[in-house]
Formats: C-alpha cells, structure tokens, sequence
C-alpha cells in the first residue's frame, strides 16, 4: 500500500489553489499570496520556520508554472510575474524533473548507524560478523570504521539490541537506474542522460524536493480561453474515482474539453501492429518487447541498447490516439491525461500531442471548478468496445491483449511488473546475448501497469480493484 | 448492540486527497472489530464546502464523530472509542 505523504498532499492543495485562481479569472496578484494563505502566521512551522515552508511552496508553483526552480533569476521576483511571462509552447526539453533546492535535506550519504541502544555486549555479535573487520569497541560501544565499511548489513541483522540501523537516501535507493547523485552541498542533482522519468525518486523523496514541470497553468489557459482543447484520457482513469466511466467523461467535458478520446482506442492500433510485428518475429527465432511504456523505452535506448532490435517499431497508445484526434480536427489543441511522467518526455517529442497532464492535476481542476465526479450525470459508455485496449492499464494486459489478437494459446512471453534495479538486471542480461527463449517480453516500469503510475489519484490495489470490476 | 456506522468520504475532494486508501482499513481491523462495525463509501458528505473545515479532507465519520485529514489510524482510533463508550455504557 501506497502510504499518504504529506509532501503530495501539499502539492495537490497548491493545484488546487492556483486552478481556483485561475479559472475565477481573478488577478493573477493573487498568487503571490497562496504561500502566505497556506502557511499563515500562527501556524505551527513544517521546516525551520514557516518563511521556509513558504519559500518551498513558491519553488513548487514555479515548476507547475512549467518553470525550472533552478532557473529562478532574481529572488525578488514574484510568482505572479512568472505567470505573465509563461510561454504557452509545450516543454519539449529533456529535464521535465526540477529540483527544489532548499527543500532539499542534503541526507547524508546512506550508511550503517550504530544507535545509542548499543549496549557493549559481551556477546559482540556485530565485531564477530563483520567480514571488514569495520568494527570496534570504544568506551563500551561499537563503532563503525566507514573507511572499512561496505555497507553489507550483516552487523544489523546479528545485533541483538537492534542498536543498528541503516539510513538510507530514499531518492537514491528508489532511482531504479542510479541517476540521482549528490553535489559537493550535498544537493541532489539528476543525470538526464541516465534518468528513465519512472517517477519514483519523487515518490520517494520525505521532503517533496523533486518536482515535476507541468503544462498545469498552460492548459487552464487554453481551457479558459475556451480554445478547441480535446483530451486524450489514459484509459486507467476509470479507476481514478469512485464514479461511472460515463460520469468521468461528463466531468471532464463539464471542465471545458470539447472532445474526449479514449486512448484504449489507439491502444487497439498498437495491439494489431504489434501482434504483426509478433507474427514475423515468431518465424525468425527472436524476441520482442512492448514500445507502448516511456519509461521502459527510455531504459532501452539509455542503458540497454542491445536490446533495440528488439524493441516494438509500434507506435504507443498516445500517439495513435493523438493522431486520430488531429486527423478529426488538425487545429485541436490535444491533451494527454495520463498517470504517467516519462509520457511528458514522450508528448514532448511528438508533434501531434500539445500538452500532457497528470491525474493528480485533472483531480486539483475538478476541486478548483467545483465539478464533483460522482453528481455528474452518466452518459453512457462501454469502456469495453476497445476490447483490446482496454487491457491496457494493468501489468499484464498488452501480452493478454496480444495474445486474444493472434488467438493463440502459443504464445510464449515473460511479464515483468515493475522495474527495479534487480529486474534491470535481468534485462540486462536478456540485451547482453543471453537468449530469451520466449516470443514476448512485456516490462511496465510501474508495478501494477499504469494503474500503478506515479501520478495516479487511486491507491493503485483500489485503482486495479475498481477496473476490474468494469471489464467483461 | 447496533453496529458502528463508519462512512468513508469519496467526494471528488476527499478521493483527491487519498480518500481510496482508506477503503483498505479493513485489511487492518481485528476480526472482533470487524464483526463490530459497517463501513461504507460514500458520496461527498458537503463537509469540505464548509468555512471552518475548508483545506482538510479526506473525511469519514464514526457513527456521529467528524474525522478530518482521516487517516487509517485516526478512523481505528475513533472505532475503538466508540467500542469503549459502549462496552462501558
């Protein structure tokens, strides 16, 4: 389970007050304020004091602005200006991730702690498994030489007293592809030529350091403007709330977007493409694995290029989705919803795709608008026309969606649910000549699929409960 | 004994919020709580449109207890207070 994190929270409460901001069209003055409005004088400081808390919080509605916090000119400069200079073109750059630099905590490097619990035992159980040699007894308790230390563990696990402990940097430990890195502040600093956007580092960081840049404010903008702004919706939203698929649509259509498209329906693009691509494969004796996932994409061509060969020439999901839309309609402004935020990294380089948000932004613009899901009135909608797309959303669905469509029970494929750096590994091995000796490899960066994405709104068993439920 | 009621918020506001963790609270009750108590989702009980209690969702409500920023802990918490209030009555 997905535990609350009070960073997120703060993220989303921001959303929300800008959107109301802007969608009352009030003055745009007024968002200087919201740091002041949401940490006010009496109350209780999150950080040193709350002239910190606040600094943060404008840090964070620079990058929703679709600002990089590092690229803050001049202090003095108020968020408001910020929003008039706002460039309405869609970030393409590669750094969609900025850091907050004085939200930073600076951890220290991850290490081994010897606790004041240490009782200088007789036993010294830790001294006797260390393999280093790392640890000695200075005034009646351990010590640990970090110039002998490796980290191992093994002294934690045999103390008795549970006087040792490991403390970990959590953005480090959850970057699956070792991206993330410490300058000589201490600060954090991601290597874009490693990172794979898989968003777990900003799930992971206790201080909400790492921030995604948004296209937030450029959308409510557009939407306010009410230019021809269509959605593209990632068909895991059905399990983003406890609604009606046709109650979802509604809403969305009652914010402003004038047309809605299912993404599951270039996902049935993507499923006949990929299973001819499969046909071929299967007769020349090698393998393929799905295109349709960013992140996994973005680990083949940044640490396992070997395995590109390899990789689906299908286009995603998105794209032939986007590309419907603008064949409907080629001044559409297309959005892509999404829980995603490698997809910000691939709508940025594809042309027919304007803008891409997050779940957890679509939820903060429904606060804002007053637009309550579950009071929107049902149109009706069979998510399960797209019988195959709408697979889609859960680790798993594209070999099944594959499978139903070469109506084979042949096929034989690998799921893996999730990257992490032992799966990486694996991988490696698979672009490293180690023959798979299967027909399809399916990876999803999220466990769970995209019902497990970094921006959905859904704790992802109640996402994947809630969808289920809707399938045939 | 009448069950407790427990009503979970899932309103736009709260489910935004993290209102859908907190239908897993069962996965944390002891059996004898369970048999205790009804937990039920709601539709948006309205208690975020209120002035004072604006900027704290999610909410549930323990038979006629507000719980705000509720989290499985607090709700367990508020649950075994009422079983307490009971078994004492």
């Amino acid at each position: 389970m997905r535990t609350i994190n009070n960073a997120t929270i703060i993220k989303k409460k921001l959303l929300v007050n800008i959107a109301k901001i802007l969608f009352n069209k009030e003055n745009p003055k007024l968002l200087d304020k919201i740091p002041i409005n949401m940490i006010p004088k009496n109350q209780n400081n999150i950080r040193c004091c709350i002239y910190k808390d606040r600094a943060v919080l404008k840090y964070r509605m620079m990058a929703i602005l679709g600002y990089n916090c590092e690229d803050e000119e001049n202090e003095l400069k108020p968020i408001s200006e910020y929003f008039n200079e706002i460039n309405m073109d869609k970030s393409s750059d590669e750094n969609i991730l900025t850091i907050i630099d004085v939200a930073c905590s600076s951890c220290s490097p991850s290490h081994y702690k010897i606790t004041e619990n240490c009782k200088g035992c007789v036993a010294r159980a830790c001294i006797n498994s260390c393999r280093k040699d790392a640890i000695s007894i200075i005034n009646s308790k351990a010590v640990i030489n970090y110039d002998k230390c490796v980290k191992c563990g093994l002294c934690m696990q045999a103390c008795p007293y549970n006087a040792i402990v490991y403390i970990p940097v959590p953005c480090e430990e959850a970057c699956p592809v070792s991206a993330i890195s410490k300058d000589k502040n201490g600060k954090i600093k991601i290597d874009f030529k490693k990172c794979i956007f898989c968003g777990k580092c900003l799930l992971a960081c206790p201080f909400g350091a790492i921030m995604e840049k948004s296209d937030f404010v450029k959308i409510i903008n557009q939407i306010i403007q009410n230019k021809n702004i269509v959605a593209l919706i990632a068909p895991s939203i059905f399990g983003q709330f406890k609604a009606t698929p046709g109650q979802i649509i509604n809403a969305i259509q009652k914010l402003g977007f004038k047309k809605i498209y299912n993404v599951a329906e270039g996902a049935e693009i993507t499923t006949a493409n990929e299973a001819e691509e499969l046909k071929n494969v299967i007769q020349h004796n090698t393998f393929l694995t799905n295109s349709c996932c960013p992140s996994y994409v973005n680990l083949i061509e940044k640490h396992i290029p070997n395995l590109k060969p390899n990789l689906s020439k299908t286009k995603t999901p998105m794209q032939y989705t986007a590309d419907i839309a603008k064949n409907d309609d080629k001044n559409c402004i297309t959005v892509f919803i999404g829980p995603c935020i490698a997809k910000r990294i691939e709508g940025g380089k594809y042309n027919n795709i304007d803008y891409v948000m997050s779940f957890e932004e679509l939820g903060a613009m429904f606060i804002a608008t007053g637009i309550d899901v579950n009071e929107c009135e049902d149109i009706s909608i069979d998510i399960n026309s797209q019988k195959y797309g709408v697979l889609f959303p859960i680790s798993g669905g594209v070999t099944t969606a594959i499978k139903n469509k070469l109506n084979t029970k042949d096929l034989s494929y690998e799921i893996i649910n999730g990257l992490d750096k032992k799966n990486i590994s694996l991988i490696k091995i698979y672009g490293n000549g180690k023959k798979f000796n299967k027909h399809f490899l399916e990876v999803m960066s999220c466990k769970d699929g995209c019902m497990g994405g970094p921006t959905t709104i859904s704790e992802p068993s109640i996402g994947k409960m809630f969808y289920n439920k809707l399938l045939k | 004994m009448p069950k407790i009621n427990v009503k979970i918020c899932l309103g736009t506001t709260c489910y935004v919020f993290g209102a859908s963790s907190l239908l897993l609270i069962e996965q944390f009750l002891d059996d004898h709580i369970k048999n205790q108590i009804e937990i039920e989702g709601t539709p948006c009980l309205d208690l975020c449109k209120q002035e004072n209690k604006t900027n704290r969702p999610p909410f549930a409500i323990v038979n006629n207890k507000i719980i705000e920023n509720a989290t499985i802990e607090t709700i367990i918490e508020a649950i075994k207070g009422k079983l307490n209030n009971e078994n004492n009555k």
